[in-house]
């Protein structure tokens, strides 16, 4: 979820530079246009004038012309225009500038360089747009000051470069506040199914506004919903079947009981009995453990912790399972094992190990060795069972914790697959967990209790 | 012994005030929690059984109110399957024992005699007799018809246990409890192997055996 470029981020970077080309090529076909419309009309101006002049030659007027070509150039002041008559048969300019060569037609002139002026003026142009016109008395020449041409092109340039500059920051901006927003609701989606995942399952996203992902959210939230009902309902079916059967076993046993003791029946018939009232003490069972489980993990059960020594919960459970082992299996405390006081409660601690190592006795094949273990850390305290038999499968080691779960290679074995669950459900009902490790041969369950 | 038992199952409270009445019990039967609470307050029971689970009034807020009111009357809690945690809750309410249903009969009535055990005078004696098994409660030696048995920890409190109840039936629970202070089912066969163990020091080379199984109800001793 929080990689460093999320998929919206990258989409509003791509939308940025795409957006940025773009406002790159309209500005450059703004700039062609535009540069191209003010020298055309600085062309044609130029023209007009040289073209007037040209006019007058064509009468053959000589004096006229200098008439004209002096008052044109005298019009202006400033420099900005240059008016030049070049007398082909004396060789004299006549006009404010002397200019060098006779290209005819449209030119620039540099000042310096192709142009002079002739009376000085402050801040003189730099160069000009001309047009020149051969006549039969010389030529005639018109040039205008094509700095403001250059200066509108520098101001559209630097206009058009901070207007972009600014759209493109702003876009960027406001495409990655986007992004983020969009980044942080999908991070939401992300954590309440990872919560439903983890077990939580009242874990929703909630109302997320109208857009797509606002409905993708609700359309996730519904999902959800009937996702949980069904796991709800199942884990209910299998705790009203059991509370549904208690009255009826109770009878049953009730009934059975006093002929399995009764001296009236045949011995054998007394045996059949106490078979069925085994049967039904294993069914009970059974239920006992669904219900049970039921009642822990919803969290009707209250607990009342006690100081208890951990290391005499692991003594005794090692002894319990010491008596039977008849080589089957053999199991040993841990020699670090020091005294370790905690609160919790006793019994079910006791009960957790005990599925423990039952697992253990039942899943793997004689002989296994068992090691109880106790660590305490700043971390809490973690009680360890571990065995060296075949271990499970990195993939089912989650799995297992769930209820009725049975891998395939235990199926042969007897079990209802609550004993892992209900070691979970009492790890959490102390605000603990259960983990799983690969102990290389074996498995190593821990619980982990946390700090009192 | 006068004996109030309040329980809302119908079957089961007849079953119960019918096995209880032939251990000499004369059983008071209620079926709501109020009724309950009224005759627990008359006061003149000896033992109440008491269904967690009532109508009207459930049976631990009962056990309180009793409490509350200064009966000491020992009361024995019937819990329903997979309540096991409530144990402790009960316990704390001041209950003396508790028993998770479907229960066996059986059970029942160890338990009862266990908490009048517990209240009776400790025996002063030093040695169990039954039959020509001894046990030394000092030494923690056993001897049947003049011939040393020596016992492992286990199998002496076991023994002891069957010695101080001989003709009385004991399940499997009872036994985890008494002997192993285990309030719930291991699964393991723990006590079939040391009853066996048992049998195998203090019946098998003699005649007549004393320890007897019970297949599917529990084990008990000659008298």
């Amino acid at each position: 979820m929080s990689q460093p470029f999320s998929s919206s981020i990258r989409l509003a970077l791509a939308i940025s530079a795409l957006f940025v080309l773009l406002a790159l090529l309209a500005g450059a076909v703004t700039y062609a246009l535009q540069t191209r419309a003010m020298s055309g009309q600085l062309a044609e101006d130029v023209r007009g004038l040289a073209n007037g002049l040209a006019q007058i030659a064509s009468q053959g007027d000589r004096q006229d012309l200098i008439e004209q070509t002096m008052a044109l150039s005298g019009s202006v002041g400033d420099g900005s225009l240059i008016a030049v008559f070049k007398d082909a048969k004396s060789g004299e300019s006549f006009g404010n500038a002397t200019v060098a060569g006779t290209t005819t037609g449209a030119k620039e002139l540099a000042i310096g360089r192709d142009v002079a002026l002739k009376q000085p003026v402050g801040d003189p142009p730099k160069s000009y747009f001309a047009y020149d016109v051969a006549t039969s008395l010389g030529h005639v020449l018109v040039g205008k000051d094509d700095g403001p041409l250059i200066e509108n092109q520098r101001i559209l340039l630097t206009t058009m470069g901070w207007g972009l500059g600014l759209a493109l920051v702003l876009a960027i901006l406001l495409a990655l506040l986007i992004a983020r927003f969009n980044e942080q609701r999908i991070a939401r989606i992300g954590r309440a199914l990872d919560g439903v995942g983890g077990g939580n399952f009242l874990a929703r996203i909630g109302p997320m506004g109208n857009d797509d992902l606002g409905h993708l959210a609700s359309v996730v939230d519904q999902t959800l919903d009937r996702l949980v009902s069904g796991i709800e309902a199942i884990r209910q079916v299998s705790t009203d079947v059991a509370h549904d059967l208690r009255a009826p076993l109770g009878r049953l046993r009730i009934r059975l009981e006093p002929l399995a003791l009764s001296p009236e029946l045949p011995q054998q018939a007394r045996m059949e009995i106490g078979s069925a009232l085994a049967d039904i003490d294993a069914i009970s069972a059974t239920f006992a453990a669904i219900l049970r489980l039921a009642r822990l993990e919803s969290g009707a059960v209250k607990l009342f912790p006690e100081e208890t020594n951990l290391d005499q919960i692991l003594r005794e459970v090692c002894e319990l399972f010491s008596s039977t082992a008849e080589g089957r299996y053999s199991i040993t405390v841990d020699e670090l094992t020091k005294p370790l006081p905690y609160p919790c409660d006793r019994e079910l601690l006791t009960q957790a190990v005990v599925n423990l190592v039952h697992n253990s006795v039942r899943h793997c094949p004689a002989p296994v060795h068992i090691v109880l273990g106790l660590k305490s850390g700043v971390s809490g305290v973690i009680i360890s069972v571990t065995d060296d038999g075949p271990g499970i499968p990195a993939p089912d080691r989650e799995r297992v914790l769930n209820r009725f779960v049975r891998l395939d290679s235990s199926r042969s074995t007897p079990g209802t697959g609550l004993g892992l669950s209900l070691v979970s459900a009492i790890a959490e009902l102390h605000d603990g967990r259960v983990e799983l490790i690969d102990n290389d041969p074996g498995l190593r369950v821990e619980i982990m209790l946390p700090t009192r | 012994m006068r004996t109030l038992v309040a329980e809302d199952d119908a079957e089961l409270g007849s079953y119960v005030r019918k096995s209880l009445s032939a251990e000499g019990h004369d059983v008071d039967l209620r079926a709501t929690g109020d009724e309950a609470l009224t005759a627990a307050l008359g006061g003149r029971h000896e033992l109440i059984i008491l269904d967690r689970m009532l109508p009207g009034r459930d049976g631990l807020s009962i056990l309180k109110e009793l409490r509350a009111a200064g009966s000491a009357t020992p009361v024995i809690l019937l819990t329903a399957m997979g309540s096991v945690e409530d144990r402790v809750e009960g316990l704390r309410a001041g209950a003396d024992d508790y028993l998770v249903k479907p229960f066996a009969i059986v059970e029942l009535l160890a338990r009862i005699d266990n908490i009048f055990r517990r209240s009776a005078q400790p025996p002063a004696a030093m040695e169990l007799a039954v039959g020509d098994l001894r046990l030394d409660l000092l030494h923690r030696k056993a001897q049947r018809a003049g011939q040393d048995i020596e016992l492992q920890t286990r199998e002496f409190l076991l023994l002891k246990h069957f010695m101080e109840r001989p003709g009385q039936v004991q399940t499997r629970m009872v036994l985890l409890e008494a002997v192993w202070g285990l309030t719930f089912d291991p699964r393991t066969s723990v006590v079939e192997t040391h009853v066996s163990r048992l049998r195998n020091k203090i019946d098998k080379p003699f005649d007549e055996p004393y320890l007897t199984t019970l297949h599917g109800i529990g084990y008990v001793l000659k008298p």
